[in-house]
């Protein structure tokens, strides 16, 4: 040892010993972990392949606007080829009628509580609950596009399951028609013609 | 003098990525579980109030297609050109025009069993006896009239959709199906070939192919 630090001052002789004792110390330290360097799994492939994943992912996520199959609603197929706009979304469940995702009014038996509609009753097309909701998101959205300098479009996506009754699919345009909504675009699960007609099972199972 | 090293200057080792991963592990399947492979398309409809459908024109009625659906559970009802078409040949001569394939099939009551099944959570029986149901409805014969229709008036594309208050929503959307598009044949004979034909194109003005429409701007009419 003395003849390795032979010719060094005494301040560097400390330094080299100083240093020696990190290295000690770190080396005691990777072998307390289970191995040196060269034995360390390297995760940065791994890291790679999951930072792609999850960006792939929550690309995905984002870009899928329209939730058309849950607990109680499963659209119908349809050969439709209309890629899906942003608009205002009623959602008509076997439960309920959602305004973008916020309950409107209840639904039993496929229909609307007479309570909850205008005057009339059973027979008004008019869902009061529902009217008022699309009077807020139809206000909401106006003043976005206004905000943005962008022309409003009146118009609005209708997601519903495929028991729904034509009379609730007539009550839920008719009210929006009320709430200055006059385009109209039902979603579906794009599907192939044989599989719409039974001859072919080209939709995957749910 | 050696280079020094990144603790003697105060910087940490490698910095630890386990609270990074562990969080990605947990994102990853949450995200994977949420994404529906399913493609979503939408169909564009109309909602005239009033009922009336047809465009502003001088034509005289009996010029204009005025062309109307009505889906009962016995069959399809169809108007066009001013009156009702009677029923076809092999349908009974008081019912609808296209009567269903299958009478064998009682539809309201497949549909109300579709209902039953899906509200009690059986969602696969339930979608295998709407399906049952549909299925009894002869979309064959509807689409080769439709398609005599559209010879008879070329620049006709409008088809107003009416149904009982039952009829679900699955079978409106099947019928806009079959309206929605004219096929290489103008007319089949079979369910088989039917089914399987692929949609005629056309070009369109900026000179790109395209599907060649048939009935394709369904509308949905109230009568107040």
């Amino acid at each position: 040892m003395a003849e390795e630090t032979k010719g060094f001052s005494k301040e560097e002789e400390e330094w080299i010993k100083a240093q020696r004792a990190r290295e000690a110390e770190r080396q005691k330290r990777l072998s307390r972990r289970g191995g040196d360097d060269k034995n360390a799994v390297n995760i940065n492939s791994l890291m790679d392949i999951m930072v792609i994943m999850l960006v792939f992912l929550l690309k995905s996520y984002g870009d899928d606007p329209l939730k058309v199959v849950d607990e109680d609603l499963k659209v119908p197929r349809s050969t439709a080829q209309l890629e899906p706009v942003d608009a205002t979304v009623v959602t008509v469940t076997r439960r309920a009628i959602l305004v973008d995702d916020d309950e409107a009014v209840p639904i039993r038996e496929g229909r609307v509580d007479p309570s909850q509609k205008g005057s009339g009753g059973q027979s008004s097309m008019r869902i009061i609950p529902l009217l008022d909701r699309l009077n807020d998101a139809v206000e909401q959205r106006r003043a976005e596009a206004q905000l943005l300098g962008e022309d409003f479009t009146p118009e609005a996506t209708i997601i519903a399951d495929q028991m729904t009754p034509h009379r609730l699919v007539l009550e839920v345009l008719y009210t929006a028609t009320e709430a200055q909504l006059n385009q109209f675009r039902f979603a579906i699960i794009r599907s192939t013609t044989e599989s719409v007609g039974g001859i072919a099972e080209a939709t995957p199972e749910i | 003098m050696a280079r020094r090293s990144r603790e003697e200057i105060g910087q940490p080792d490698d910095p630890d990525l386990a609270p990074f991963m562990n969080l990605v592990i947990i994102l990853i399947p949450m995200l994977l579980l949420s994404v529906v492979f399913l493609e979503v398309a939408v169909i564009n409809v109309t909602m005239p109030l009033g009922g009336s459908t047809t465009k502003d024109t001088d034509e005289p009625p009996d010029e204009r297609l005025d062309l109307s659906i009505a889906l009962a559970p016995n069959g399809f009802y169809i108007t066009a050109a001013g009156y009702q078409r009677p029923p076809i040949e092999g349908c009974p001569t008081q019912g609808p025009t296209i009567c269903l394939e299958d009478d064998s099939v009682d539809v309201a009551e497949r549909f109300e069993e579709a209902r039953r099944l899906l509200a009690a959570g059986q969602d696969a029986d339930g979608e295998s006896v709407m399906e049952e149901g549909l299925q009894a409805y002869n979309f064959r014969e509807l689409y080769n009239m439709l398609s005599g229709f559209k010879e008879d008036f070329p620049d006709e594309s409008t088809v107003r959709l009416a149904a009982d208050p039952d009829i679900p929503f699955a079978l409106t959307v099947r019928v806009m199906d079959v309206s929605r598009y004219r096929l290489t044949e103008s007319s089949y004979d079979t369910n088989e070939a039917f089914w399987s034909a692929e949609f005629a194109t056309e070009t369109a003005e900026d000179g790109e192919e395209q599907f060649a429409n048939l009935f394709g701007d369904p509308a949905f009419a109230v009568v107040q």
